[in-house]
């Protein structure tokens, strides 16, 4: 499988090319290498075309830390499902009704700064309760709705204004 | 002799773990307080006993007086070590303590206040002959503050008279700046010392921060342990100390550590201080303040004269005379110490949080290591971003520099970003190989310290040992249908 | 099994002459290969990169497992016909490993006229299908196509095997739990709408995929309806209301991520048992096929040379090894799979069709699958031989070799002529994969004795006409003859005609046949059963 990396600003993506006898042959940014990783709790050695590397690696979920040379480095694997886990049909900002019901309680009002997934009303449909929450952050424009109202499916329920975040250009 | 019953280290952390080590050493039952957040440390099993406290957050839980000295009574206490920070330089702790008929380890009450008051301080300083640097006080009349200021001259440092630590601190440069300075100054005063009062003093360009350890007893014998060097700093804080000062003449020195004495002793001080002073390009140096407490960087000092200060801390608490004389105290050597933060040097140094995923703190001669860390860590930012210190000892400054730099390379942190990478390059800076520093070095440097440069050989050693130890990749890897991993990569 | 012993002098003069030529064979392959993938004009590559889509090839390479191979099939499918208009076929088919799944993949060139699909698009599209029905193999679909070539809609509509044949594929590759994935890029229209609809997951990529029966001009023109493309059948509509695709997808890139997530669901088909050892490069190099292989066609050379440069180890265990020797027969082991090789050594004769018809049924019985290398000029002709019963014996080879139940896989190494093509499991015999090497020939006869025979068949027309030739003027005749009939039968035109699987530059031939062999195995082996043999 082809990995994105990103170190520091940059993003990397590493592939293998081949598996061979004395470790696999990876594409890696300028060159094509063959790598083998000997793992132990603490060290490790990475064997690169033949030459040893001792280093250190700690991984945490996607986060790799790495000691070598007398330096740390800091890796962060990038998901390619990540942006389709957190994609959603709905216009941002839009928070829109799942299906028909009837507003229970409203929990903000227009104004409000919110954080996302932060509930911002309650509704009640085919007799089960559930919470409405912010689909991102930002700032509760209207709320079109009031306690009481029913709703048809896709009905616009309360408009935010999305914080602008450092990470969307 | 030592003291007699049961000593509590009211801190946590790396100076809490030092305060541990030397009561054991001494062999006095020890105390520790701990928070829930940190009840897993293996390091509270250095002391005795452990006692918890709550607060709102864990830093309240530090701050509550009230609450520890009830504990202090609860659990037989017989004196209180309070490090640095949290309630080291409460008057209100001090007096609290006493009041119990427990034992506060450091100056009396009423010199933490005087030293703690910046302007009363500054004034108490003047008035005893001792140069500081020229000044104005803020009265809440801004008009005049701005024109006294004018005739002071630009550039100024507007401070908050009960402040420390480098909080709310503002450089101006023209009267408008200061009209701008003098309401954020006041709020943030207000905000972090709960005291108001600012004043400005003249801001010198490139100042160095030159300090001197003092040590007193109770019985009016007061002595230094010479001076430290503490200019490589970010937003005022200290990031790298050594002793002794480079570059010092012999007669600064002896001018600059006689003034420290002279102010500790005109101060009535017992236990072990130290007065800060800057000095500037021409050699002339003020008194800056005093702080009533063990530094941080007090193991540079150790390093080079031998002494254990804490131990000293104890023994004057405990009553007993300073038997150590002026001329007895030698230096050896050269001593670095740099603080291990968590933070995010290249972003602002925005403090940092992580968990300890690997660690192995360096051994080797020369080299001291105190450290809060263990493995395993949730560093958040419930506390202090300094996790650790190390401190290399050497013959001379670049030997101390060289066993400083492999030291560095060899401390393995994990999990949390740290500015270990910055130390090391500040190491490299020829400017700082030749002595030359003060207290705007770092932010002159600092594009060329955080420039991240990584060198395809260690760029493709990254990527390599990432990517085969990724269980994905892995996993993935030995799913393959076997005739397709032989083949390899082809194409027809 | 013992290691061939070969008797190619690498040295002599012949072997670099026949190399020489062999080398220029597959450079041009290496040319034509590359003029049909990458040669596109630039209005359509700068009309895809407006559109912020990735050429079909870069999403292939994105959705296979890196570091793995990908045997591409019919490359040269239609670079003979329409001018040259639909290189590839407009398509691109081929068997790769995605999420360690053996897939097919399929995929619409939307850089050839928009991914039309002319008659031999449709071919090939149908080809690919059954090769999926037949080796059990799931399908990835790539959808970016403008639907059909409508100049050209009476080719490929109405018959048996045209575009309908597609889906009524898809269907039954559904009903036999084979899985399909539609990954919608582009449009996909009319007929190309059933390919996400009948496929049993689909990712459609918002603002440049969309399914639908007819498209906003088709709308308008039958009811009046004004509705953009999104509104009609984009990726909100689909994933959200009609419920025709599962899953919306940002961009390309996160729709290929999505797609193999969602192979990576999948089980894994158990692989049909064969004999299967640790497999062992060739003892002799593949690199020498070139010089093997003649620059005449019909120069002879002994087929074990190839053989040698193909299986594991070189080894072979040759059955009959004295009688029938125009057929070699034996085992060998290919990429660790043990497989049975027929391979011509000069015309078939009695004996040699009896051995291959006996051989043949040996490996039936012991479920081993039958590789055939193809040099083949055709029966035995003459009174002496009709006499011993060339007909009839050629009849049990036919009979054995079309009711056989293990794969089958047939190269053409050099000619295929006559009746000899379908004893040796010719394209009309279902053999899972057939593939041709750059050199090889494929006619009913010889070019030669064509072009003679036509050559006098034309001469004597003009006789009885009245008219007579000079003699330059009929060699020019029989000159024009032979060019074109060389041309219909090189492999340049039978794989534009999707008469083989694709040709391959010879040394290729060892790994594609591998993937060919473990792509196979996904599929059960039928009982043998044969019909009535002519005794």
């Amino acid at each position: 499988m082809r990995i994105v990396w990103r170190l520091g600003e940059r993003e990397y993506a590493v592939a293998p090319l081949a598996w061979l006898g004395n470790g696999v042959c990876l594409r890696l940014p300028g060159g094509d290498r063959v790598a083998s990783l000997w793992q132990d709790p603490d060290q490790s050695v990475l064997t690169l075309d033949g030459s040893p590397h001792p280093l250190w690696v700690a991984r945490h979920g996607d986060d790799v830390h790495i000691h070598y040379r007398g330096r740390s480095y800091h890796l962060q694997r990038l998901d390619p499902l990540a942006s389709a886990a957190a994609m959603g049909i709905d216009v941002e900002g839009e928070l829109r009704a799942p299906m028909p019901g009837v507003v229970v309680s409203i929990d903000v009002t227009p104004g409000v700064q919110v954080q996302e997934g932060q509930r911002l009303l309650a509704m009640e449909s085919m007799k089960l309760l559930s919470e409405l929450v912010a689909p991102c952050s930002g700032k509760v424009l209207a709320v079109t709705v009031e306690t009481g109202a029913s709703f048809d499916k896709g009905a616009l329920l309360v408009q935010l204004e999305p914080a602008i975040s450092p990470e969307k250009h | 002799m030592t003291l007699p019953g049961r000593v509590l280290v009211a801190n946590r952390g790396e100076i809490a773990v030092r305060i541990l080590r030397c009561l054991r050493q001494q062999g006095v039952d020890s105390a520790v307080l701990y928070h829930a957040s940190e009840a897993a440390s293996p390091l509270l099993d250095l002391a005795d006993h452990r006692i918890e406290i709550h607060g709102e957050t864990p830093t309240a839980a530090y701050l509550d007086i009230a609450a520890i000295v009830r504990l202090c009574q609860q659990h037989a206490i017989y004196a209180v070590h309070p490090g640095y920070g949290f309630l080291a330089e409460s008057a209100a702790f001090a007096r609290a303590l006493t009041a119990a008929g427990i034992t506060f380890i450091g100056p009396p009450a009423e010199v933490i206040e005087l030293m703690g008051d910046k302007l009363g301080s500054r004034r108490f300083v003047e008035q005893h002959g001792f140069p500081v640097a020229p000044s104005v006080t803020f009265n809440g009349d801004l008009e005049q503050f701005v024109t006294e200021g004018e005739q002071l001259g630009f550039p100024l440092l507007v401070k908050a008279s009960a402040g420390g630590g480098g909080k709310g601190m503002h450089i101006v440069r023209s009267g408008a700046e200061l009209r701008q300075a003098v309401p954020v100054a006041v709020s943030e005063a207000q905000r972090y010392f709960a005291d108001g009062r600012i004043y400005a003093e003249r801001y010198l360009e490139c100042p160095r921060h030159i300090e001197v350890q003092v040590l007193a007893d109770q019985h009016g014998h007061c002595i230094h342990l010479w001076e430290r060097e503490c200019s490589i700093q970010r937003r005022f804080q200290k990031v790298i100390e050594e002793a002794p000062a480079p570059g010092l003449t012999d007669a600064q020195r002896a001018g600059i550590c006689a003034t420290a004495v002279g102010i500790a002793r005109a101060a009535g001080y017992a236990s072990a201080g130290t007065v800060e002073f800057i000095l500037d390009q021409q050699g002339s140096f003020y008194f800056l303040e005093m702080n009533t407490r063990i530094q941080v960087e007090h193991p540079v000092t150790e390093m080079v004269t031998g002494e254990d200060l804490v131990a000293w801390q104890l023994h004057i608490a405990a009553g007993q005379v300073l038997d150590l004389q002026q001329a007895d105290v030698r230096l050896s050597g050269h001593a670095i110490e740099c603080r291990i933060c968590a933070e995010e040097p290249a972003a602002d140094f925005r403090p940092a949080v992580g968990t300890v995923l690997a660690l192995e703190e360096p051994m080797a001669e020369g080299i001291r290591v105190d450290s809060g860390l263990y493995p395993g860590q949730l560093v958040s930012t419930a506390f202090d971003p300094m996790l650790a210190k190390v401190i290399a000892h050497g013959r001379d400054r670049a030997e101390a520099i060289a066993r400083m730099h492999l030291a560095l390379g060899s401390l393995v942190l994990l999990g949390v970003p740290t500015n270990v990478g910055l130390l090391q390059a500040v190491l490299e800076l020829p400017e700082f190989l030749a002595g030359i520093t003060d207290t705007g070095f770092l932010p002159r440097h600092l594009p060329e310290l955080t420039r991240e440069h990584v060198d395809p050989e260690t760029l493709h050693v990254l990527l390599a040992a990432a990517t085969l130890g990724d269980p994905e990749f892995r996993r993935a890897s030995a799913d393959l249908p076997a005739l397709y991993r032989r083949i390899g990569h082809w194409r027809n | 099994m013992q290691r061939i012993r070969s008797h190619l002098s690498t040295g002599a003069a012949e072997f670099r002459r026949h190399r020489e030529h062999n080398l220029r064979l597959a450079e041009e392959l290496r040319e034509r290969q590359e003029r049909a993938r990458h040669q596109r004009p630039q209005r359509d590559l700068d009309r895809l990169a407006r559109q912020g889509k990735m050429l079909p090839r870069q999403r292939i390479e994105r959705l296979l497992d890196p570091g793995t191979p990908f045997l591409e099939l019919s490359s040269l499918a239609a670079c003979e016909h329409y001018d040259g208009a639909a290189p590839g076929a407009s398509c691109i088919a081929g068997i790769g490993s995605v999420s360690g799944r053996e897939v097919l993949i399929r995929a619409d060139d939307s850089s050839v006229k928009g991914g039309a699909w002319y008659p031999l698009t449709v071919k090939k599209l149908v080809r690919t299908l059954d090769i999926a029905l037949e080796n059990h193999l799931p399908v990835v679909h790539l959808c970016d196509s403008a639907g059909g070539f409508l100049p050209l809609q009476s080719q490929l509509f109405g018959d048996r095997y045209h575009a309908g044949r597609i889906f009524r594929n898809q269907s039954l590759l559904s009903k036999a739990g084979i899985k399909q994935l539609a990954l919608v890029f582009g449009q996909c229209t009319a007929g190309g709408a059933y390919i996400p609809a009948l496929s049993d997951y689909s990712v459609i990529v918002r603002g440049t995929g969309a399914v639908f029966l007819g498209g906003p001009p088709l709308v308008k023109a039958a009811t009046g309806e004004d509705v953009s493309v999104e509104e009609l059948g984009g990726c909100d509509l689909h994933t959200a209301v009609s419920g025709t695709c599962d899953y919306p997808a940002a961009t390309e890139e996160e729709a290929i991520a999505i797609g193999r997530d969602i192979v990576a669901q999948w089980e894994r088909a158990a692989k049909t048992p064969v004999q299967w050892q640790e497999s062992e490069d060739p003892w002799y190099d593949p690199e020498e096929l070139y010089g093997i292989i003649p620059a005449d066609i019909r120069q002879q050379f002994d087929m074990r040379e190839v053989i040698a440069r193909l299986v594991d180890g070189s080894r072979f265990h040759e059955y009959q090894p004295a009688y029938g020797t125009t057929l070699v027969c034996g085992f060998a082991h290919l990429w660790g799979y043990k497989i049975g090789i027929l391979a011509n050594n000069g015309v078939l004769f009695n004996d040699s069709a009896l051995k291959g018809a006996h051989f043949i049924e040996l490996c039936n019985q012991n479920r081993t699958p039958l590789l055939f290398l193809q040099n083949i000029t055709g029966f035995m002709v003459g009174r002496e031989y009709e006499r011993a019963g060339i007909t009839k014996d050629g009849a049990k080879m036919i009979m054995a070799q079309s009711c056989s139940s293990v794969p089958k896989f047939t190269v053409m190494c050099n000619g295929s002529f006559g009746a000899g093509n379908y004893g040796m499991c010719g394209r009309a015999f279902d053999g899972r994969f057939l593939f041709s090497w750059p050199n090889s020939q494929l006619s009913v006869m010889g070019a030669e004795q064509a072009a003679n025979t036509l050559t006098s068949i034309k001469l004597a027309q003009l006789l009885r006409e009245g008219r007579e030739l000079a003699e330059d003027e009929a060699a020019n005749i029989r000159e024009h003859t032979l060019q074109d009939f060389r041309h219909q039968s090189s492999a340049w035109h039978t794989s534009s005609e999707l008469w083989d699987d694709g040709i391959l530059d010879p040394v290729q031939t060892r790994n594609a046949l591998g993937i060919a062999l473990s792509a196979a195995l996904n599929a059960p082996f039928g009982t043998p059963g044969y019909g009535v043999l002519r005794l």
